[in-house]
């Protein structure tokens, strides 16, 4: 058993969480959860609302399969990790209707349920946790999310901005003009424009980097 | 044969060749524009090749790049977006459509010879989704207008295909679109210049004429089918048929060298495979008009249809023509 030391762990943990949010951004490098922000970023209301959904519940699913996923057999992955999202996406739902607001829940209503079954649960609450240590698997669980909420916002920015002149309800001295701004096409093009720039900036960033692997064979071993 | 697949782009004079040829009958359309409704046309085409010039040049200079117009497939592209503008489309919508062709649709892939999408019918469709009201608005060859600015004046006719859109009857005979007589974009109406300049270009060995044909076919074959003009039928297709960027997108989008694939069989695919999604698009589309989505649509399958029409090729010849 050589367990890695407390400073090299920390320093690994940082390293999952800005992977997971900038270089392998979810979004961006692994094209995991790209249908909310197509069709509810919009707003920049949505896309924080969508962000701290994720982060809410990505979190605790996360550290759930990170400490079960090896003890319960395969087949029931899917079903553990979708029913527990399901029960927490329902409770923010609650919440958001009830206490913080009524309107936004009614844009929402359709697409916050729906989280239950993104991708993103499927790869990194299924994928990621399960056989990590659940302190990795909550870095890469804060890591994605902020890496979605990241792209979700600035998507929902601009397309708020094209389309209604205003970010975050505020009016700003920008005329665009642009209802069409709400179609899926433009998300789609920001996202793919969004895309080429990171990786043109992991290019240039990590052209002499060696390709690392985030958590080595070993310490997995070392875990069992 | 060595296998090409797209998107590539046979580098060296074939490249220049076409480009020439292209420019030349876009250059002929222009001119029986110009006949039609005026100066207003050329002006457009001309706004259109600038831009795209500049464009080539500014993400040439962001890319520290060398300037790759020389090739001339940024006057191409220029000149394909003006000739499927109406002659009343304001000039800025027609910058933005091939400021988007050159700055997202062809630059950022690599340029000439690597873009997956047809930069001319990227820039159409985005102008098409953002702007339908200022794309869609033709005015009446038979005027003799001669606006150069003020459009404000003119009264936007129905074009043909908006027409069918509506499953209404059209009043056009099949001749008089043949000579371009009809509302309509400036260079996709003139379908006996068009046709000439697809013989042009065929005797030239610049196109081949595999694709043209397979999708011109599946387009008659769907129009029998289903038809969306009570009355005549074969006139209700032959309408069908001339009207919008039918014929136009079959013999400059369909052709494009970097964005279809090489091989015969694969071109034959590609055709019928857009004439489908042409139609399909004309029937439950939202606009009058779907050649540009179409295309765009089949353009990533090319690479795939390319791959397989060389693999189908060389079985066939191992299995049954024992040719290695």
């Amino acid at each position: 058993m050589n367990k890695p030391t407390a400073s090299h762990s920390g320093w690994k943990l940082g390293q999952i969480f800005l992977d997971a949010a900038l270089r392998d951004n979810i979004v961006l490098a692994q094209a995991i959860g790209v249908c909310p922000i197509i069709l509810a970023g919009t707003d920049l209301k949505n896309g924080v609302v969508l962000t701290v959904c994720t982060l809410l519940v990505l979190l605790p699913v996360s550290f759930l399969m990170s400490l079960v996923g090896k003890h319960v057999p395969n087949w029931l992955h899917p079903v553990l990790y979708t029913v527990t999202a399901a029960i927490l996406l329902a409770g923010a739902a609650f919440v958001l209707n009830n206490f913080i607001s009524t309107s936004l829940y009614a844009q929402l209503h359709l697409f916050i349920p729906l989280m239950a079954v993104n991708t993103i649960f499927t790869y990194r609450a299924g994928g990621f946790s399960i056989g990590n240590r659940p302190s990795a698997a909550i870095a890469d669980a804060l890591g994605s999310s902020f890496g979605f909420g990241l792209v979700i916002c600035v998507v929902s920015a601009f397309r708020e901005l094209m389309r209604a002149n205003t970010i975050w309800g505020i009016a700003v001295p920008v005329e665009i003009g642009l209802p069409q701004a709400a179609e899926p096409f433009m998300a789609f093009i920001l996202l793919g424009l969004m895309a080429a720039c990171l990786q043109q900036w992991v290019k240039h960033r990590h052209a002499d980097d060696d390709d690392l692997p985030l958590i080595t064979e070993e310490e997995v071993a070392a875990d069992e | 044969m060595e296998p090409i697949i797209t998107p590539s782009l046979r580098v060296g004079r074939s490249v220049i060749s076409y480009s020439f040829d292209v420019i030349l009958l876009v250059a002929c359309l222009t001119i029986y524009s110009y006949v039609l409704y005026g100066l207003r046309p050329v002006f457009l085409t001309l706004i259109a090749i600038g831009t795209a010039l500049l464009c080539e040049a500014i993400a040439c200079l962001l890319g520290k790049r060398r300037l790759t117009f020389g090739d001339g497939t940024a006057m191409v592209t220029g000149g394909l977006i003006a000739m499927m503008m109406s002659p009343l489309t304001p000039a800025w919508v027609i910058i933005v459509a091939t400021a988007f062709a050159i700055l997202i649709a062809k630059m950022p892939f690599g340029g000439s010879g690597r873009n997956v999408f047809n930069p001319a019918a990227a820039g159409v469709a985005v102008v098409t989704l953002c702007f339908p009201h200022r794309v869609f608005i033709y005015p009446n060859p038979d005027q003799g207008l001669r606006l150069l600015w003020d459009t404000s004046a003119v009264i936007p006719q129905a074009s043909v295909a908006a027409t069918l859109k509506d499953g209404g009857a059209s009043f056009e005979t099949p001749l008089n679109m043949l000579f371009g007589n009809t509302p309509g974009a400036i260079g996709t109406t003139a379908l006996l210049v068009l046709l000439a300049g697809l013989i042009y270009l065929a005797c030239r060995r610049t196109v081949t004429l595999h694709a043209f044909i397979a999708y011109i076919l599946t387009c008659t074959v769907l129009a029998l089918l289903f038809p969306r003009t009570e009355g005549d039928l074969l006139t209700g297709v032959l309408l069908e048929l001339t009207s919008g960027f039918l014929v136009f997108g079959g013999i400059f989008l369909l052709n494009d060298p970097t964005t279809t694939p090489h091989h015969p069989s694969g071109r034959v695919i590609f055709g019928i495979v857009t004439g489908v999604m042409v139609m399909l698009l004309r029937h439950f589309g939202r606009f009058e008009d779907g050649v540009c989505f179409a295309i765009l649509l089949v353009n990533p399958l090319s690479s795939v249809i390319d791959r397989w029409s060389w693999q189908m090729t060389h079985f066939v010849e191992k299995r049954w023509l024992h040719r290695e």
